[in-house]
């Protein structure tokens, strides 16, 4: 039972590694388990960028399915989507594309549209909305891929779907997975001087200096200086940024570079394989607690894998340091 | 007209920002407030009068007053709802929010009843809407969620509950059931038709409520001129304003005693020092304000500026008594860097604006004219005659109150009222030079002699020319020896 493996958590982060890698079966798991446990849940999302134009035309049918005296946070037009029977709790005054977020109690059983706000410090504003009108376990339907906000200051675990609709070839989509979760659970830092305040886009710390700089090419020209010990990167990080340390040409053996948290690290698996070859350490501020990876052999464009060999090479793949769970499985 | 760079520099938003209605309808009146001259004089009065009212009020019955506050802070606009009753079906969204608003109105009516001063304001009514409220609320809950009660028809109350009957089912199932999909069937229908009755009722609702918007609307008015009165009450206790005597033209002159510019205050206070206050009365035709570079004239015009701007608009202003005639506008013309940027030279850029402002002031009865160091980037001899002759210009018209400062000579005795800013006058020349030398490096020169500066303004002769202080403040600026030795060789050529 995914229940069990959340059970810790008062806050799960969903993330799907593509569309239809089985993130909304897992959310659907999630709640009817919850509501079994007689557990009153609190659900959003982070955003809807991708499918915002199925969601606005209702080409997309609600399929997410919530069960009586659930709350829910979701903009106004994507409420009038669902068909449970509904009690207006709040009004948050939190703009979306869809108009403002809602807070609702469903009333019956049945199908809600989730279209949340997309900022971190919203979400944050909502979750404490949701404790003070009685949630036990807030679901938080997360965007698609790892480019989503900063999952550990919005929840307290993540849940990461995969499947075979990712790649036609199962050993990317495996290679691919593991990465993602490498990332996400990197050791968070224990260089304190890397938790004060700035805005700079990177902050790079010598034995005695702190210097700031917005931009990869100054950071990196001031690495290859020598005497940096870490470095610290604010928001995403692309592979433009990690190129411009290459480019730098200076050995990266002893630096240590830092990220808010793992999701915000958007650069190709050669890149990260390059920077661990080149001596860097890769740590984060924040870090991401994967609870279970759901696995789905069933494609939505036809090229299934073989069930039990795809969560076998998962359950390999991450070396254990995580559960593996067939979300088609009854 | 001040724009709104004008309104910044002289003070007016940092005044603002002190002001804190409590909501969205105060909040909205607060940002009109720059374009809110009032043009009868006996709303302005009763506006007053109402801040005076209220100003007591919070001081003697301070908890009535913090649950007054209160009950404001949890409004949001619903305005435009409102307005939509009238020709829409209201949505479920909708309906919670006026919902709201009107159970605000009755927390804000019973917070008023122990606060008996806003019975006694005028233009301002606080009620409830209670008939309004119950056709949201018909089982008279008042709880703070909104849905349409299964008592709204027996319809609603029969779906209602076959759709639990088909939940339950549905819930009990297991998940391969056969019999699954045709009782989802018979829940996606039962949904529907609840989805139907419920926005039968809804149109229902929104039509009986329409009968009640001009009321609610009213109310939110009411609702938004006695947040703001109450902020303007708040701000005034809080800062030590005061509320001005406002008369109408012609009664008397513009009458400031002891007034301070609350943001150059701040300013000041940051470096350790104090705002001087400044008193000042000024007629129509010309007023003429001289004094020593650095001697706070521009101050002083700007803090007249703001001061009879907020008697003006309805505001505390900062002085300890003021009168204020119903000035028709306010012009401010000073150095503008706008002007330069764009490509004409400053001295252009303010000719073009003096045009501006004299063509607008000669359509106006009573307006303030200010004008800060005027001409002073052209030759002193023709300044001087341009100063001169807008003392003369606005003597002859007597329409305007015109205030101009200026540090050329031969300028006061054209006018009937000259003031000068003390500056150096009473300062002991000898402390200040022991305390310049004790002093180290040029900025705490210029803090120091800022110190011994007076910035108040006194009532001079007419014929007072501008105090020779130039190089007074050279020296005590500590500027260099070698130069103010060719300054000396100079005037004794």
């Amino acid at each position: 039972m995914l229940y069990e493996l959340i059970k810790p958590y008062t806050s799960v982060s969903t993330i799907g590694m593509c569309k239809n890698a089985g993130k909304t079966t897992a959310l659907n798991r999630l709640i009817a388990e919850c509501a079994a446990e007689n557990e009153t849940a609190a659900l959003t999302s982070v955003g809807r960028d991708g499918e915002r134009s199925d969601v606005v035309t209702g080409t997309k049918k609600p399929e997410i399915f919530v069960y009586d005296g659930t709350l829910i946070a979701t903009a106004a037009a994507a409420l009038d989507l669902g068909d449970i029977s509904r009690e207006i709790v709040e009004t948050t005054g939190m703009p979306t594309p869809m108009g403002e977020v809602i807070i609702a109690r469903a009333r019956s059983d049945g199908y809600v549209q989730l279209a949340g706000p997309s900022m971190t410090a919203q979400i944050k504003r909502l979750n404490a909305e949701f404790v003070a009108r009685g949630a036990r376990r807030i679901l938080i339907d997360g965007a698609l891929s790892r480019k989503s906000l900063a999952i550990p200051s919005v929840s307290d675990a993540a849940i990461l779907s995969t499947g075979a609709s990712y790649s036609r070839d199962m050993k990317k989509t495996v290679e691919d997975t593991a990465h993602a979760i490498r990332l996400m659970s990197l050791e968070k830092t224990g260089f304190d001087r890397a938790r004060e305040a700035s805005n700079k886009k990177f902050t790079l710390y010598s034995r005695d200096e702190t210097s700031g700089f917005d931009s990869a090419k100054d950071a990196a020209e001031r690495v290859r200086d020598g005497g940096i010990r870490a470095v610290r990167m604010l928001g995403g990080i692309t592979d433009a940024v990690i190129e411009a340390f290459f480019a730098a040409g200076r050995a990266l053996d002893e630096v240590e570079f830092i990220c808010e948290d793992g999701s915000r690290l958007l650069f190709e698996k050669k890149n990260f394989d390059k920077l661990l070859r080149a001596g860097a350490r890769l740590t984060a501020l924040e870090r991401t607690k994967i609870a279970a990876v759901t696995v789905n052999a069933f494609s939505a464009y036809g090229d299934d894998y073989d069930a039990a060999a795809f969560s076998a090479a998962v359950r390999e793949a991450t070396g254990g340091s995580v559960p593996v769970i067939d979300v088609m499985e009854g | 007209m001040l724009d709104t760079k004008q309104l910044s520099d002289i003070g007016f938003n940092y005044v603002l920002e002190k002001l804190e209605p409590c909501s969205p309808f105060g909040e909205e009146l607060k940002r009109a407030l720059k374009n809110a001259f009032y043009t009868d004089i006996e709303l302005l009065k009763n506006e007053y009068e109402n801040i005076r009212i209220l100003s007591e009020a919070i001081e003697t019955n301070r908890d009535a007053y913090l649950a007054v506050a209160r009950a404001l802070m949890h409004f949001k606009d619903v305005r435009h709802s409102i307005k939509r009753s009238e020709s829409a079906a209201l949505t479920d969204v909708e309906l919670f929010e006026i919902k709201r608003f009107l159970m605000g109105a009755e927390t804000l009516a019973d917070a008023a009843k122990d606060f008996p001063a806003i019975e006694k304001l005028s233009g301002i009514r606080i009620f409830r809407l209670t008939e309004a409220l119950d056709i949201v609320d018909p089982d008279g809950m008042r709880a703070q969620t909104f849905r349409l009660a299964d008592s709204c028809s027996d319809e609603l109350a029969r779906i209602r509950r076959e759709r639990k009957t088909v939940d339950g089912a549905l819930r009990a199932l297991p998940a391969g059931s056969p019999d699954r999909d045709a009782l989802a069937a018979r829940r996606t229908l039962i949904a529907a038709l609840e989805e139907n009755e419920e926005s039968r009722l809804r149109s229902e609702m929104s039509a009986a409520l329409s009968h009640h918007a001009e009321r609610a609307l009213e109310l939110a008015e009411s609702i938004a001129k006695l947040d703001l009165a109450l902020a303007k009450a708040k701000l005034m206790l809080d800062h030590g304003a005061v509320l001005p005597r406002i008369v109408p033209l012609g009664e008397s002159p513009i009458e400031f005693t002891d007034m301070l510019n609350p943001n150059t205050d701040a300013l000041l206070r940051g470096t350790g020092q104090r705002f001087t206050p400044v008193s000042i009365e000024v007629g129509t035709g010309s007023t003429v304000i001289t004094g020593a570079n650095m001697g706070g004239k521009s101050v002083a015009i700007k803090t007249l500026a703001l001061n009879t701007f907020l008697a003006r608009v309805g505001m505390p202003v900062f002085a300890k008594s003021a009168v204020v005639p119903m000035v028709a506008d306010i012009h401010l013309l000073s150095e503008d860097a706008e002007d330069s940027r764009r490509g004409l030279s400053s001295f252009g850029g303010e000719m073009v604006n003096f045009d501006r402002i004299i063509t607008a002031a000669d359509a106006e009865d009573g307006a303030l004219v200010l004008l800060d160091e005027f001409a002073r980037g052209t030759n002193p001899s023709e300044g001087s005659a341009l100063v001169r002759a807008a003392v003369r210009y606005f003597e002859k018209k007597r329409s305007s109150f015109a205030v101009i400062t200026t540090h050329f000579d031969d300028v006061a005795c054209l006018a009937p009222t000259h003031y000068q800013v003390m500056g150096l006058r009473n300062a002991n020349e000898e402390e200040l030079d022991a305390a310049l030398s004790r002093a180290g490096g040029a900025a705490s020169h210029k803090e120091l002699l800022a110190r011994f500066m007076d910035y108040g303004l006194f009532r001079a002769e007419r014929d007072m020319n501008p105090p020779r202080d130039a190089l007074k403040i050279c020296r005590a600026l500590r500027i260099s020896k070698d130069f103010l030795e060719c300054v000396d060789d100079q005037r004794i050529r």
